[in-house]
């Protein structure tokens, strides 16, 4: 009776110690969470830390605008507990074969959970094409933070024990990102931006440039990923024209060969950002070339405020 | 010739041209059905028109203001879950949380305010717990309002909404601080629910 009543003691102790104080669920082993894109790589990358395992579905080096699966990808993805989406057009190479094989193999749809970073985050339409929305949310701070909250939440359903953990690393991120921002920011306090108006050749800067009450005047791929045709290039230069634009963003890692032929007909002034999906996969790779980027935007809006002002003197 | 051959030249034979008419036809009908079946199948399999989203109408600040409150919602509630208290305006302008950090104390001390606090584009209040409104000070922004629902346990979460509102605000209405002030007070607990003058922008999760 009391090796009974002891072996129960035992078992009830044994159950509670694997659930925890409060009843929280432990896994048996680390999360495994992949991701499609260069700066969900960073955003999970900063709020697991060390209790979740990250693996990019897509060796580095691949162009997602024209990029396919390979059996090698796919071998990644069956490990995955949990695969974290741009989920609105950025990875389409990833989004629609996941589908299939979900729907080819149920078991999959148990094992495997798919949060789509995006749920949160209001969204811009994309410039040139009807029914779709501008996917480039992870070239900003603000989107950037929404994101990382959606992802730290929904991981922490998956792992409840390291939930809290998830959210004070996803804090602390925010925080770390705002800061960066601010003092980039400060430096545009005395600097008159409303009159400056801006191209861009891939629409990938709505969601940044909002974040300083700025929109894009004129976006010359026709649509995401496609170079202008000879006679759309006219047209764009053309508007470039009419609308006084003093800015045109381009890509550093995109070879957008008509650019130096706007940069002819127009005078307009060109700055380079970073597109943020090339090269390695870096837990610091967000912070670093956004700081790029607000050093590139600053200097820009600065370099056409003055001109602007320059022109008004001499008018 | 023979009495057969004879009798057959009697009677009348219709000879059809030998021009393809007759297949043309069947060539022809078979082309109606085809396409009357394409036809069908592309009206059946149309793709789903997507929601028209109503930030969409949104100006560019409104749209940012939007994106900052919809990253306060999960700020506030760790805050909140943390300190067990719902945060002020002031915690939050000094926890550097956007948009409330972009706001400097009115002069009348902060009590008397029910802690409204406002200056450039918005003021800030917090009516009830849970709920976060800001007035807009200029005719161009929106005014916006943020209701968090209060949950017994962390586990219970609902979800937060964000409401907007487009503002017709004559600044000749308030000559002074003492204007802003009363207005500050006459933003009461009704507003938190009186929902008819407010748009939906966005759910939590």
């Amino acid at each position: 009776m009391s090796g009974c009543l002891s072996a129960l003691l035992l078992l009830s102790l044994n159950v509670s110690a694997a659930t925890g104080v409060e009843g929280i669920e432990k896994r048996d082993t680390p999360l495994k969470v992949g991701i499609t894109l260069h700066p969900y790589y960073s955003y999970v990358a900063n709020v697991i830390g060390d209790r979740a395992e990250l693996v990019p579905l897509v060796d580095s080096g691949f162009n997602p605008h024209s990029y396919e699966l390979q059996p090698a990808d796919l071998k990644r993805l069956l490990s995955m507990d949990a695969l974290v989406l741009n989920g609105i057009g950025h990875d389409e190479f990833a989004t629609q074969a996941v589908e299939k094989l979900i729907h080819s193999q149920p078991e999959l749809k148990q094992q495997l959970t798919l949060i789509n970073a995006n749920k949160d985050v209001p969204l811009l339409a994309s410039a040139n094409s009807r029914n779709a929305w501008n996917p480039h949310t992870f070239v900003s701070i603000d989107a950037a933070i929404r994101q990382v909250y959606t992802i730290a939440k929904s991981l922490g359903q998956l792992d409840p024990e390291n939930a809290k953990y998830f959210q004070r690393n996803a804090i602390q991120y925010a925080r770390k990102l705002r800061g960066l921002k601010n003092r980039y920011m400060r430096q545009l306090v005395a600097t008159d931006l409303s009159s400056i108006r801006i191209a861009s050749t891939h629409n990938a800067y709505g969601y940044f440039l909002q974040e300083f009450g700025i929109r894009i005047d004129t976006v010359i791929e026709p649509a995401h990923g496609v170079e202008p045709s000879a006679s759309q290039l006219k047209k764009t230069i053309e508007r470039i024209r009419s609308a006084n634009v003093n800015l045109l963003f381009t890509e550093l890692d995109m070879d957008n060969r008509y650019v130096s032929t706007i940069e002819r007909a127009t005078g307009i002034h060109l700055h380079h950002f970073s597109h943020m999906t090339y090269g390695d996969y870096d837990p610091d790779k967000v912070y670093r070339e956004m700081e790029q980027n607000l050093k590139t935007l600053n200097k820009a809006l600065k370099q056409a405020s003055s001109d602007n002002h320059d022109a008004e003197q001499k008018g | 010739m023979t009495n057969s051959q004879t009798v057959v030249l009697g009677q009348r034979q219709k000879v059809q041209p030998l021009n393809g008419q007759q297949e043309t036809r069947w060539c022809f009908l078979v082309l109606v059905l085809i396409l009357f079946c394409g036809g069908l199948g592309v009206a059946n399999h149309q793709a789903d028109e997507p929601e028209i989203k109503e930030h969409l109408s949104l100006s560019t600040q409104d749209r940012s203001l939007l994106l900052n409150l919809s990253s306060a919602i999960t700020e506030i509630r760790f805050l909140q879950q943390m300190d067990n208290q719902w945060p002020s305006i002031q915690l939050l302008a000094e926890q550097q949380i956007p948009p409330f950090d972009q706001l400097f104390p009115l002069s009348h001390a902060s009590s008397e305010l029910d802690g409204a606090v406002g200056g450039g584009d918005y003021l800030w209040s917090t009516p009830e717990e849970g709920c976060y409104l800001g007035m807009s000070q200029q005719t161009e922004l929106s005014s916006f309002l943020l209701l968090i629902p209060v949950t017994e346990r962390s586990g219970d979460e609902l979800p937060g909404k964000l409401y907007s509102r487009a503002e017709f605000y004559n600044q000749d209405e308030f000559y002074n601080q003492d204007e802003l002030y009363n207005q500050a007070n006459a933003l009461d607990h009704a507003d938190c629910h009186d929902l008819s003058q407010w748009q939906l922008q966005l759910t939590e999760f």
